[in-house]
């Protein structure tokens, strides 16, 4: 994986079965054979599904997951985690909505992102300066911005909230009818941090401030930097994940992301990256989102009852997390 | 003394973490009265012998017999019951508990343990005192201690000297010979071959896993262990024969590279004044904690001084951050060199990791410079790089090497090295002085701090004296015999200031002269403003929480000038479920562990009474009552195995049944509806004596007090403290860590159930979604009650009372006027500020 450059450097000497130990050095590929699994298993239940047609939602539906996971990944690896994400996503996309009309569609968009700069600074400054738990810190802060939009709704009318039309496509069109336009929002974002965790100065720390941030500081490097901007970039993905969301359903409502918690976190654990930080990597998390992704319109194909789908997708993003527990030990 | 029979045999011991191994064939007999060392090289497998005898990790493969029976140990209690204890390296005392806490944890008598405490030099020490507050080499004389008081037949001491001064390692050799002397055993771990050879019988050496020899310790004997130890027949020890090959050139021509001038730092440092020039090595001498802690620190940028000077090529540096020194080219190697790593990365990354310490190095790494400075280095100091895929997988003396190496590759003027042999063979450490003498003839100038005074007379030209945070005594290295040193830094025969020798004749040496840098950054006579700050920090429940209550309770009157008995109803009601959601995840965060599944076991309590008691009698309700609250406990039981047996962070396994546990509500009551008979919905909504005191307040209070306070007061919840506070140190106290984070999961799942019930009586139906909220809601009680999310510290008294004070926020708001939505946003800006205020306070008084 991109966090792990001398892996390969490894001596092999070992007689532990050498498949498992194999998968153990590239947990990648345990995670690809593992969405292949889940494909199969769609095309089992239900013969002829998986045709391009399927494939094409999949990744339209994948693409705003994949971007938040893209955040949470980069503060998982220091050994943080963000609430907020779901709470900033919602709030972006529907201050942008509400304030494309009166000035226009580039200063919403501009008024989003912002919505997502200035509470990723809180909660950088609370977790990088003030020393404060990240889980506390953007619980709260998802708390503060929740509270916030609930209370702004009230204020303005949801009667003059747009969805300007390029957000609109980008969630909801296809080219040649067939790519989702939200691929080419996710492609460079993915492409992005995953060479910057793998190949630059600041990737690298990322991984040693997740690894021991002590050492860090004694090395020289001014850990609050790194975490501070780590947030914000977190959070500025989360709008952007809002504003595909938004455009996919065309219109904001204070629920928007709800839902993307459990699977924004969930995707970057089964994509191998430990919530204690230092181990891990974008790619797996790109792979986590698209098994949850699968995993959910397996749900939905099954026609089982809401419960039933619930208590199912909980149990089986467990048992994939304690699988790769006891694969990576 | 040896013919009977041996009371502890090792034979064939083996032991693979992973792709290492540490043990391969480890023998050792042990007979009874005898003290035996056990000794080797780092890495050796001295320590995972030790470990795997009293039951910390399982043996892979091999025997061991006590007393002509085969036995195995799976935990250290069970050890601890056959008479087999051990001092560990790092203390097995549990540091949110206070010292006589940490003894009743243990099932060890105070009384003896103080006996054992006098005997070994240290009187006077307060039981009552927290653990965290004792500095190190207390702490590991309090754990032998308490070892002693177990009263064992086989005493297993790790390094027991290697964080002690010379003055208090007399002592324990007198003990450890007494207890020779009733007819016990002790197996000694050390470095310090005199030490062995004068307090030993015989030493068994292990090399690589496997025991290569049996030798007699006797004094005379030194050769034959090092060499067994190396491998080697030839190598030897002593000044003349490492082949260092110092130059007794005139280093007074040199230029300055470092000079510091009238240095303070709070009692630890007082004017010290030196200078290091060119090429030349400085050793500084001192016993433990008198200020040469803080000297390094200053200097390396990591803690700020006072006031002084420090001064590189006639600039004055004004450090703020390690990063400021290693721009002016110093750089340092400290104590513990596993504060300067990164356990899981690789070697590389831990060379290269100041090279890219700079804003503007963030950019793409330049692999190809990197790849060649990084080897340079790590072929200069020979370091092992098989296992180079994850640091931790190195022994500590390659790992002492990879901190030197970082340096080597990043470059740098002055070496600021802390003891950089400490607990490392013998052969490693004679690399590093043949390293630091070719660094200092290559121009660069190196400040040593070794606790191990031959070092000063191989590798350092010149050396000083701290005692009391000033120096006493400068010589050339060359003068620099161990005698002179010792005295000096025991302050003998120099003069002093006044009040400057902290520690006298008698004088308890736990609390003055062996403070830790930690404490003593505080100081025992800090600012009004600090005491305040720790005591609020120490005890939030006992005086910040009933005070925010009251403030909140007067805004609310103010507010609301007819605030009436009805009033006080509603919001006791209100508040009664996330009480218990407070409650609840209180016990789990305490225990060292969180639950982001109370809110939906509270749905499934709630939907489960109001779908089973619709058409029931008070009595049968009562009885579904008691069901549920069974329930609960059980599916809480259900969380903490998940949780203790998959090895999935407890974020994860509760964030995934939260999801499940809801999913169950739903599938019992698909809307919200059904009931209960009114007589239990008065249990909630009725009120008790007078109209002021809600029923759903006094069933908080009994039901809490019932469930928690007899937990809290039994070893029980002695336990879960322990085990949130430190896990690795209480399960070496002797505690089932497991079946404490369990029982604090079972509690979490009966607080919640009980919130789910709350929930039912105060709005008299089931509602399957009701209870998600509090998931969040209890979380933020707990951080503003002052539970401790690291575990171990807090109560839950806090939470409940911030309950209370969340439940009013909103309450306060439909009384201004004002919309209430603005509750949510108050209450995270209460938790954002709650916890902002607690950084505060603790990088304050850390200051």
């Amino acid at each position: 994986m991109s966090g792990q450059p001398d892996a390969s450097a490894r001596p092999r000497r070992f007689e532990a079965s050498s498949i498992l130990l194999w998968f153990q050095r590239n947990t990648i590929f345990a995670l690809v054979l593992l969405l292949l699994l889940f494909i199969a298993v769609v095309d089992v239940m239900k013969p002829g599904t998986v045709n391009p047609v399927w494939l094409s939602n999949t990744l339209l539906f994948a693409a705003p997951l994949g971007i938040l996971a893209a955040g949470q990944t980069m503060v998982m690896l220091t050994g943080g985690i963000d609430l907020s994400v779901v709470s900033v996503a919602t709030g972006s996309a529907f201050l942008m909505t509400t304030t494309a009309l009166k000035f226009g569609d580039a200063s919403a968009v501009a008024m989003g992102l912002g919505l997502g700069l200035v509470v990723g600074a809180i909660n950088g400054v609370g977790i990088a300066l003030l020393g404060v738990q990240p889980l506390v810190m953007t619980l709260g802060t998802g708390l503060m911005t929740q509270g916030v939009i609930i209370v702004y709704s009230q204020k303005i009318l949801a009667s003059r909230s747009i969805v300007p039309d390029f957000i609109h496509s980008i969630g909801s069109d296809r080219l040649w009818g067939l790519v989702p336009l939200d691929v080419f929002v996710w492609l460079p974002i993915a492409a992005l941090v995953v060479v910057a965790l793998g190949k630059t100065g600041f990737g690298r720390l990322l991984y040693a401030i997740g690894d021991n941030p002590v050492a860090c500081r004694l090395a020289g490097v001014r850990v609050w930097r790194l975490i501070l901007i780590d947030y914000i970039i977190c959070a500025v993905l989360a709008s952007i994940a809002g504003f595909v969301l938004v455009g996919h359903t065309n219109s904001a409502d204070l629920s928007l992301a709800a839902t993307y918690l459990l699977p924004s976190i969930a995707a970057v654990i089964i994509g191998g990256t430990s919530i204690f930080g230092g181990r891990g990597g974008y790619s797996g998390s790109i792979i986590g989102a698209l098994i949850l992704t699968v995993l959910d319109g397996l749900l939905t194909l099954l026609d089982s009852p809401e419960p039933i789908k619930q208590i199912l997708y909980g149990a089986i993003i467990f048992a994939l997390a304690a699988a790769y527990s006891r694969l990576t030990g | 003394m040896n013919d009977s029979a041996p009371l502890l045999e090792v034979r064939d011991l083996a032991k693979r973490f992973g792709s290492v191994v540490a043990l391969r064939s480890a023998k050792l007999t042990l007979s009874r009265g005898e003290i035996h060392a056990l000794m080797g090289a780092n890495g050796a497998g001295k320590s995972t012998l030790v470990k795997i005898l009293t039951g910390v990790y399982p043996a892979d493969g091999g025997t061991i017999t006590v007393d002509g029976a085969t036995r195995t140990f799976r935990s250290p209690a069970e050890a601890r019951r056959a008479g087999i204890v051990s001092v560990y390296q790092d203390p097995a005392l549990v540091p949110d508990l206070t010292v006589s806490q940490n003894m009743r944890l243990a099932d060890v008598d105070a009384a003896s343990v103080r006996s054992h405490l006098n005997d070994l030099g240290i009187a006077g020490l307060k039981f009552s005192e927290l653990v965290r507050d004792i500095p190190y080499p207390v702490l590991r004389l309090i754990d032998l201690a308490r070892a002693l008081a177990s009263d064992p037949i086989v005493l297993m001491l790790d390094e027991i000297t290697a964080a002690l001064p010379a003055d208090l390692s007399e002592p324990v050799f007198a003990v450890v010979g007494r207890w020779r002397e009733r007819g016990n055993s002790v197996i000694f771990i050390s470095h310090r071959i005199a030490e062995v050879a004068a307090l030993c019988d015989r030493a068994t050496v292990l090399r690589d896993g496997v025991s290569v020899g049996v030798t007699d310790a006797a004094r005379g004997s030194e050769d034959r262990i090092v060499s067994l130890m190396l491998g080697v027949e030839t190598v030897k020890t002593g000044p003349n024969k490492v082949g260092l090959g110092r130059i007794g050139r005139g280093t007074a021509e040199q230029a300055t590279s470092l000079e510091v001038r009238d240095l303070c730092f709070g009692h630890m440092l007082k004017r010290v004044s030196f200078s290091l020039r060119a090429g030349e090595i400085l050793g500084v001498v001192a016993l433990e904690g008198q200020g040469q802690q803080e000297l390094f620190d200053c200097i390396a940028g990591v803690s700020r001084h006072d006031s002084g000077e420090i001064v590189v090529h006639g600039r004055k540096l004004a450090l703020n951050h390690p990063g400021d020194a290693i721009a002016a080219g110093l750089v340092l190697v400290p104590a513990n060199r596993l504060e300067a790593l990164l356990p899981q990365r690789s070697i590389r990354e831990n060379v290269a990791l100041p090279l890219v310490r700079n804003l503007w190095n963030w950019g793409l790494v330049r692999a190809h410079r990197e790849r060649q400075l990084v080897s340079a280095a790590v072929k200069r100091l020979q370091i092992d790089a098989r296992a180079g895929s994850e640091l931790r997988r190195l022994s500590g003396g390659n790992q002492q090497k990879v901190v030197i190496a970082r340096w080597i590759a990043t470059g740098f003027q002055t070496l600021l090295c802390f003891d950089p042999t400490r607990g490392i063979d013998v052969g490693t450490k004679h690399q590093i002085y043949r390293l630091l003498r070719e660094m200092a003839e290559a121009g660069s100038s190196v400040l040593l701090f070794t606790s191990e005074l031959p070092e000063i007379g191989l590798v350092c030209d010149r050396a000083i004296v701290l005692f009391g945070g000033e120096i006493v005594a400068e010589m050339p290295a060359s003068e620099a015999d161990e005698g002179i040193l010792l005295r000096a830094a025991h302050g003998i025969g120099v003069a002093l200031g006044a009040g400057a020798p902290r520690r006298g004749k008698g004088e308890i040496a736990a609390t003055a002269g062996y403070s830790s840098p930690h404490v003593q950054g505080s100081g025992r006579d800090s600012g009004l403003f600090d005491k305040i700050g720790r005591a609020v920090a120490g005890y939030p429940a006992l005086l910040g929480m009933p005070a925010l209550l009251i403030v909140f309770l007067a805004a609310t009157v103010a507010i609301h000038p007819s605030f009436d008995s009805f009033d006080a109803q509603s919001v006791a009601m209100a508040a009664f479920p996330l009480a218990c959601a407070a409650a609840a995840q209180a016990v789990v965060v305490i225990s060292g562990g969180i639950d982001l599944s109370i809110g939906s076991v509270m749905a499934v309590a709630n939907v489960l009474a109001a779908s089973t008691m619709k058409d029931a009698g008070f009595g049968e309700a009562l009885l579904l009552a008691a069901a549920i609250l069974v329930c609960g406990a059980a599916i809480g039981a259900v969380n903490g195995l998940l949780v203790v047996v998959s090895r999935v962070p407890d974020v994860i396994v509760t964030l995934t049944t939260g999801f499940i546990w809801g999913g169950v509500a739903l599938l019992i009551l698909e809307k919200p509806g059904g009931g209960a008979p009114p007589e239990f919905l008065n249990l909630g909504t009725g009120t008790f004596t007078t109209d002021w005191l809600s029923n759903s307040l006094v069933l908080l209070v009994v039901c809490l007090t019932a469930a928690w306070v007899p937990v809290r007061r039994s070893k029980t919840g002695l336990r879960i403290y322990a085990t949130g506070s430190d896990r690795i140190a209480a399960f070496r106290s002797g505690v089932n860590v497991e079946l404490a984070r369990l029982i604090a999961y079972v509690l979490g799942g009966l607080f919640s159930a009980i919130g789910g019930l709350g929930l039912t009586m105060t709005t008299g139906i089931g509602s399957p979604k009701a209870g998600v909220l509090y998931t969040l809601s209890g979380l933020a009680a707990i951080v503003i009650g002052g539970v401790s999310l690291t575990g171990g510290r807090g109560g839950v008294t806090g939470p409940v009372i911030a309950a209370f004070v969340l439940t009013l926020i909103p309450a306060d708001l439909i009384f201004l006027n004002i919309d209430p939505n603005f509750g949510q946003v108050i209450q995270g800006t209460l938790i954002v500020l709650v916890v902002m205020a607690g950084g505060l306070i603790t990088s304050r008084s850390r200051k």
